[in-house]
């Protein structure tokens, strides 16, 4: 009995531990948004905030705050939905048809996803340029759908895998065309799959860096992500504005994250079939 | 030109220290919480959801969030110290012996969670009858994690390792934000010497160049770990 006791003492330190070294930096973020700008020096970083000081907030969503937030919903539901409609019509011949490249053609797929993107930032960013699109915001829209469209095939697939055979060979005895099959029995039940890539694809493109920072270079094509990088621009020593900044930024994702937690946590682990 | 270039082989370096502490610290760390996230069951879920948090935020959110954390003048860390007597005004992130541990220590408070949840998973779908049958043959709850639980959970802690390996070769928004690989190339990756060399000197044959070996290098890397892997899972 004893063992267990000091088993639990040590672990239940370490998780108390994790809980301090997880959360004060997220006190520390949200404490010091809603400070005045020389508060901080002369209260100290841990002191809660004087009153519910809100000018921070205000000043950030006054200066352009929309726009970024506006290119990042259109830029993530473009490519979400590019992605979904692509991925649906590539998972269905992997997962059911029997043809000679099948095998191969997977295995191509499977492969680009060990591809490292900043490998590619170069001539990436070269393309955009020779298409004029560099600097808008359609030119994320297709390294975001390409990179991660193989993930999105390869979770599909198995997942159409294991829808029964049964049921399709049903409907085409009762004379439903591959259409019709496709449509009307495979996509709906492929809702739980898709819902889950939306999750996984929707998060990560919601925070990606590196082809943003590199395919765009003025504010009014910049996505949230950077618009970090443009405020610290402005604000660099008014750390409770961008604090302020880095909790808006934040805030749609927690939103999502306490509406959906199993969903989105299912959804996140996603990509976890890697490797 | 790569062979013979000295910052390409301390960005090299540096990636494979953050492999190895990457692993030697994440895994272990988020081995424990998910243990005592498992056996404690739902009245900790609270506790997840904390520890959860960190994943919510992107790489250039907590960039920021820890370059402040880290600042001398105003952060964190100096007012820890003072706390316990010391004068402030500590600057991590611009001693060149310290900036890549303090990365370093950021990057597995941005991961901790995800191996957290995944170790979580691997726990919820161990059959409840040997946690059970364990306990009441009269095991400790340490002796049901070594005997018992971990070596049924050598599938999952591969995995982990072999994602956490291919992630840390791969790392450049943080770092980015946090140092852009200074104070005098200290904490540089092979990524962000790409991208330096390829669009802020504009040097981009040279960048592609680095580009490449970074790619041969990850490939050969990951290829390697695999083999070893999956050869001894069929022995």
């Amino acid at each position: 009995m004893k063992k267990i006791a000091i088993g639990k003492i040590i672990i239940t330190t370490l998780a108390l531990i994790w809980l301090v070294l997880a959360g004060a930096p997220f006190y520390f973020m949200v404490a010091s948004a809603f400070k005045e700008q020389f508060e901080i020096l002369t209260t100290g970083v841990f002191a809660i905030p004087k009153g519910i000081y809100l000018h921070n907030f205000t000043e950030v969503i006054a200066s352009n705050f929309y726009k970024y937030l506006f290119n990042s919903i259109f830029v993530v539901a473009v490519s979400l939905v590019l992605i979904l409609i692509t991925a649906l019509f590539a998972a269905y011949p992997f997962s059911r048809f029997s043809f000679k490249l099948n095998k191969p053609l997977f295995g191509l797929i499977v492969a680009t996803m060990a591809v490292p993107i900043h490998v590619t930032l170069i001539p990436v960013f070269q393309l955009t340029q020779k298409l004029n699109l560099y600097d808008t915001v359609f030119a994320l829209i297709g390294p975001y759908t390409a990179f991660n469209l193989p993930i999105s095939v390869f979770v599909l697939t198995s997942f159409m895998a294991q829808i029964p055979k049964e049921l399709e060979e049903s409907a085409e005895i009762d004379g439903c065309g591959k259409f019709r099959t496709f449509f009307n029995i495979i996509v709906p039940l492929s809702r739980p799959g898709l819902a889950t890539l939306a999750i996984f694809n929707s998060v990560n493109m919601w925070n990606e860096f590196s082809f943003a920072l590199v395919l765009t270079q003025s504010p009014k094509s910049r996505t949230l992500p950077l618009s970090i990088w443009e405020y610290q621009g402005q604000y660099a020593a008014n750390i409770p504005m961008i604090m302020a900044v880095l909790t808006l930024c934040a805030l749609p994702m927690i939103a999502a994250f306490t509406i959906g937690q199993d969903k989105l946590i299912k959804g996140m682990m996603a990509g976890a079939v890697k490797g | 030109m790569l062979i013979k270039d000295n910052v390409f082989f301390k960005s090299f370096f540096n990636n494979i220290l953050i492999v190895v502490l990457s692993i030697s610290i994440q895994l272990p760390i988020a081995m424990a919480i998910a243990f005592l996230l498992d056996t404690g069951g739902k009245r900790l879920n609270f506790l997840k959801m904390i520890y959860f948090l960190p994943m919510l935020m992107s790489s250039v959110a907590i960039g920021f969030l820890f370059k402040y954390t880290y600042d001398p003048q105003f952060g964190l860390i100096s007012a820890v110290s003072t706390i316990f007597g010391g004068e402030g005004m500590v600057d991590i992130l611009g001693n060149p012996s310290y900036a890549i541990f303090a990365v370093i220590a950021v990057i597995c408070w941005q991961y901790i969670p995800f191996y957290m949840v995944y170790f979580l998973a691997a726990f919820s779908s161990l059959p409840i009858e040997t946690y059970e049958a364990s306990i009441i043959d009269g095991a400790t709850y340490g002796q049901y994690f070594w005997r018992v639980a971990l070596p049924s959970m050598k599938g999952a802690v591969k995995s982990a390792a072999v994602l956490s390996l291919i992630g840390s070769l791969k790392y450049f928004d943080l770092i980015y934000v946090m140092t852009q690989g200074g104070p005098n190339s200290a904490t540089e990756l092979m990524a962000t010497y790409m991208y330096k060399n390829a669009f802020q000197t504009m040097k981009m044959g040279y960048g592609s160049t680095i580009a490449s070996g970074m790619f041969l290098v990850i490939t050969i890397i990951s290829l390697f770990t695999l083999k070893i892997i999956n050869g001894k899972e069929e022995v």
